[in-house]
């Protein structure tokens, strides 16, 4: 008995040893498309969008916000269509401050914005209204990475996005990381001036942002034309709080 | 049987440990390696363009093969990092046309073995120039308008450079500076000043590149002085006010900023260190200032405690001329506020007690009205004109003497020190002095070498130029 296991075994655990040795098909790996809010490391507006009237023409009733949104998976050869929601319980603004127009994935294309129309209401001038979008689920495509940050080397991505609206001078989202180098702590009295001095309402850095000789100027042209005015007025400008107006760059 | 089969493993057990000791003898084939030595008939070459380039290159090896070797010669800027590699030639002897800007390159010789793939380098230093790399820049004026000469380190003499590679188009009349010409990252920059403009234009052939309001942000009225290149920091002085700017920054628009606030009228002279970056005096206060480039914004020196010589913060006279002396020493020249008394003030900027010495100078004819100085970087001394004379002052003794006599009559237009930018060890760096005249409807220049104690060596000039018009500016242009 134990010659007749003996025979048998080894021939069976040699076969199976070699057998171990095939060489297995690969496979590939599929998912279902997915989609979600791209951040750009070096967009101040990556992880939220504070939209402001005020800064804008008194003529602009409406205007149009875009969102940046990228794929997961490999591109479609055929339009595919993105479902954009609210999250109405983290929102305060009203179907009537707000349109989302369809968002669509086109052909061969990895990337898209969502159209988001904000309207100039009069309510706006007292209240910040919040909007809060999602990706939702639809034919084409499922929520993507739910909340990822951003780097130096890489961006990030959510499936929710905050947009503030209003219409009144907002700090800008950088100005404590970036702008405050040059202009010194916010006030609505200072934004203003900059604003009127620069020609500008944005200040973006990184790679194809403004130059720090360019931000110098620009905190330079601030400050002269706070002295001029002080010494104009013979009184020194204070902002909304009572403080004095001041500019780093001398 | 269990002891037959226990009995069989243990041998191969055995021999697998025997197997183990047994010395790998290998299957090895050594064979000794071709030992190559690439060499040029030349190592170290200048060439003047336009110029082609020849080299040709023998090959010594122990086993010779008949299939020989590859070659490439590949041509890169020296310094920095390379932008650009371009490959001259493919074959053993090189010959090829240079069409590279004037600079210092590395020539590659990459030799491969074609049995053995292994390849062989050799490196050789070009020193690509023009006519114009190196010299005096000499600024002319004739009919209302200027024009650039240049005296080269032979002694050529090439005239009228600015107009024959701009087409014909003069220099400003009254064009009056060229600023001490540095290089920085690989680049060379050359600024030409008149009195309503200053333009930037090419280091190899003077193509003008720039015009005043292209250098700012915000054009003032232009009315400049001074160009200061040192390290990263740029400084421009124009009308009595700063615009600076820091190179040391990212790429993209990086122009000269609007200038710091407050009522100030600046010197037009340079001090600047490493330590101390560059320290300006304000005539409207009379005090030093540091300049913080990057910002453009000017700052105070702190008072020092205790009882010292000055106070860099309160000189309360009027200056007269500034510049470095043996680093990281500065002297500045002073004459009170009634014209009555003339001062030198040593000091360095960089430490908390910057003063060093104070001196009273009790003789120096001349000096409280000159308009032109040379200061030395080896000793206390300062050179300055004075009518058709130039004296040396020596700061301990306290006085001033002629040095070197002109004819009557003659007027010194301008003045500057032999500084060679690019060759440290040469002999004549801080010890040479160019000097410009007008001498009968004539430009001249004139070197006059600086002895070990000061004066000029024999007293007199090594050399003159003649044949000039009315010189305005003399500017020495290293090699890149």
């Amino acid at each position: 008995m134990v010659n007749y296991i003996k025979h048998i075994s080894l021939p069976v655990f040699l076969l199976l040893l070699f057998t171990a040795c095939k060489k297995s098909e690969l496979t590939s790996y599929t998912q279902p498309g997915m989609v979600y809010f791209y951040k750009d490391h070096y967009d101040p507006d990556k992880d939220s969008i504070v939209y402001s009237f005020a800064i804008k023409s008194n003529a602009l009733q409406a205007d149009t916000i875009k969102i940046p949104l990228r794929i997961m998976g490999a591109a479609a050869d055929y339009d595919r269509s993105v479902n954009i929601q609210v999250v109405t319980d983290s929102s305060t603004a009203t179907p009537d401050h707000y349109t989302i127009l369809p968002t669509v994935i086109k052909a061969g294309e990895y990337t898209t914005n969502v159209s988001l129309l904000v309207y100039r209401k009069p309510d706006l001038k007292s209240n910040e209204l919040r909007l809060l979008l999602e990706v939702a689920a639809s034919d084409d495509f499922q929520p993507g990475i739910y909340n990822s940050a951003s780097g130096a080397s890489m961006g990030g991505g959510s499936v929710r996005f905050p947009v503030r609206i209003n219409d009144y001078l907002t700090k800008p989202l950088n100005w404590d990381t970036f702008m405050v180098f040059y202009f010194g702590s916010y006030s609505q009295v200072k934004y203003k001036i900059v604003i009127d001095v620069t020609g500008r309402t944005e200040f973006s850095t990184g790679a194809t942002g403004l130059t720090p000789s360019e931000m110098t100027y620009f905190g330079k042209a601030c400050s002269y034309y706070l002295e001029e005015y002080n010494r104009t007025n013979g009184t020194k400008l204070t902002d909304e709080t009572g403080q004095e107006v001041t500019f780093p760059l001398l | 049987m269990t002891k037959r089969y226990i009995n069989i493993y243990i041998f191969c057990l055995a021999a697998l440990v025997l197997a183990a000791c047994y010395k790998d003898k290998g299957n090895y084939d050594y064979q000794a390696i071709n030992e190559v030595t690439l060499k040029t008939d030349r190592e170290a070459i200048s060439l003047i363009l336009p110029d082609s380039l020849k080299v040709n290159v023998t090959i010594e090896q122990t086993i010779p093969d008949p299939a020989g070797f590859s070659f490439e010669w590949v041509l890169y800027l020296a310094g920095g990092t390379p932008l650009e590699r371009r490959v001259l030639d493919t074959t053993q002897n090189l010959k090829a046309r240079i069409t590279e800007l004037p600079g210092s390159y590395y020539l590659m010789l990459y030799a491969k073995d074609r049995k053995t793939g292994v390849e062989y380098q050799k490196r050789l230093v070009v020193s690509v120039l023009t006519a114009y790399s190196e010299g005096w820049m000499v600024v002319e004026e004739n009919n209302g308008a200027c024009d650039i000469s240049m005296i080269s380190p032979v002694d050529t003499i090439f005239r009228n450079i600015y107009s024959t590679t701009n087409n014909g188009q003069k220099l400003p009349a009254g064009t009056f500076r060229i600023p001490e010409i540095k290089t920085h990252n690989g680049d060379q920059k050359i600024y030409i000043i008149s009195p309503a403009d200053m333009i930037q234009v090419t280091y190899s052939d003077f193509k003008k590149l720039s015009t005043f309001n292209e250098f700012f942000w915000e054009p003032p009225v232009p009315k400049p002085q001074e160009y200061f290149v040192n390290g990263t920091e740029d400084m421009m002085l124009n009308n009595g006010k700063i615009h600076s700017r820091s190179l040391n920054a990212p790429s993209g628009a990086n122009k000269l900023n609007l200038p710091p606030s407050g009522n100030h009228f600046i010197a037009p002279y340079e001090l600047y260190s490493v330590a101390s970056g560059y320290v300006v005096f304000d005539t409207v206060s009379q005090s030093f200032l540091k300049l913080n480039a990057s910002s453009s914004s000017l700052t105070p020196f702190p008072t020092p405690s205790g009882t010292r010589l000055f106070y860099l913060n309160n000189i309360g006279k009027k200056l007269l001329y500034a510049e470095l002396n043996a680093s990281p020493k500065c002297y500045a020249y002073f004459k009170n506020n009634d014209n009555d008394s003339l001062f030198a003030y040593g000091f360095n900027p960089a430490v908390t007690n910057p003063d060093l010495d104070k001196t009273e100078i009790l003789s120096a004819p001349g000096l409280i009205d000159a308009r032109l100085f040379v200061g030395s970087r080896t000793l206390p001394h300062l050179y300055y004109v004075s009518g058709h004379q130039i004296y040396k002052l020596d700061v301990p003794a306290k006085t001033a003497a002629p040095v070197y006599s002109f004819p009557a009559g003659t007027e010194i237009r301008a003045m500057k020190m032999y500084r060679n930018l690019k060759l440290s060890t040469d002999s004549y760096n801080n010890k040479l002095i160019a000097v410009a005249t007008h001498e009968n409807g004539e430009g001249k220049v004139y070197y006059f070498p600086i002895s070990p104690t000061g004066s000029f060596v024999n007293n007199t000039y090594s050399k003159v130029f003649t044949g000039f018009n009315k010189i305005n500016e003399i500017t020495f242009k290293s090699l890149k």
